[in-house]
């Protein structure tokens, strides 16, 4: 018998593929957002909105993360952007393997972003890059804001968190502040936005925040 | 959940150093788990368990360490281990302070035969 010392990373396979990823996509000039968050927070509805303010300037194409189904991608094939639903059969999250298979499918000389919408989980898509750029955690106010506290590994990871169906905030006890406070105690570099998809409020500031943060990716 | 796709590549790897340092069987494997991943060990022992079988790794047990989360207080200029995910300087209380490590988890040793 013998010991032989390893010291590897358990994900080491999927880090290797999201660093090509990222090599990929920075020579075709292509930046990519990982949009996390819980079944029902709004990250569809919150990229149609973005689709509309941020497609005057850039080229944008979809990566639709489901277990089954292709509803959400029905919804931004209608807006005419190009859209690859991924179906995981029941896999809670999307591995780099996955984004690496379908971005064959894309033009990717006439892109500029790809927003990859995760499977809806909070906890299992934070472990796994999958050649991001920038990461975006969204939280919506109906699910409560203990959310930060109890799954903090996705809100400790994201480059940018939403606080999104900010307009539902007269109707549940959503402490904002509190949110906010938590973030910054385990991610004191994460920017906090207040948005509603539905009325459009904070959209303008989030779009902003990407195109600054876009442009300067793909200098 | 998704630690069956992370013990799958664990297995793996674990079946890739044995053949590379030319052995037939792995007696056991040391894991280290930081405290700020999320993956749970138990789940882990079983999936192992599972996925191990009819390869090199059969039978071989996983010990599974795990270590706290460390932060380096960039005002105190001084090294900390934390409690739970808050990157919080335990001395001066202070947000000033970035990870060094507790989130990532790797294989430390196997032992072959």
């Amino acid at each position: 018998m013998r010991e032989i010392k390893v010291v590897k990373q358990v994900l080491e396979w999927n880090e290797d593929v999201s660093d090509q990823i990222k090599e990929v996509t920075s020579k075709k000039k292509v930046y990519i957002v990982n949009v996390i968050g819980s079944p029902g927070a709004g990250k569809t509805t919150l990229l149609t909105s973005l689709i509309e303010k941020l497609s005057p300037d850039f080229k944008i194409g979809i990566i639709e993360g489901d277990i089954t189904e292709t509803i959400d991608a029905q919804k931004i094939d209608e807006l005419g952007i190009p859209v690859v639903q991924l179906q995981t059969q029941g896999a809670c999250h999307i591995e780099a393997k996955s984004i690496e298979c379908i971005l064959p499918m894309f033009d990717l000389d006439n892109l500029d972003v790809i927003f990859i919408e995760n499977i809806g989980n909070l906890v299992c898509p934070a472990e796994f890059n999958i050649g991001e750029n920038l990461r975006i955690a969204l939280l919506s106010v109906p699910e409560g804001d203990d959310k930060v506290v109890k799954y903090p590994l996705l809100f400790s990871t994201a480059d940018c968190m939403v606080i999104n169906k900010a307009d539902m905030l007269p109707y549940f006890e959503f402490d904002v502040d509190r949110v906010k406070n938590d973030v910054k105690d385990v991610n004191k570099n994460c920017e906090i936005f207040n948005v509603s998809s539905r009325s459009g409020d904070g959209v303008v500031e989030l779009s902003d925040y990407l195109k600054d943060k876009i442009k300067t990716g793909l200098e | 959940m998704h630690e069956l796709s992370v013990t799958s590549g664990l297995v793996d790897m674990v079946n890739k150093e044995a053949v590379t340092n030319n052995a037939n069987k792995v007696v056991s494997v040391k894991l280290k788990v930081g405290k700020l991943s999320c993956l749970v060990p138990e789940i882990v022992k079983d999936y192992f368990q599972l996925l191990s079988e009819g390869t090199a790794s059969e039978g071989a047990e996983l010990i599974i360490e795990k270590f706290p989360g460390r932060i380096h207080c960039n005002d105190c200029d001084e090294d900390f281990e934390i409690e739970d995910f808050r990157i919080i300087c335990p001395k001066c209380k202070g947000r000033n302070a970035d990870l060094i490590e507790g989130r990532e988890s790797y294989i430390d040793s196997i032992v072959v035969e």
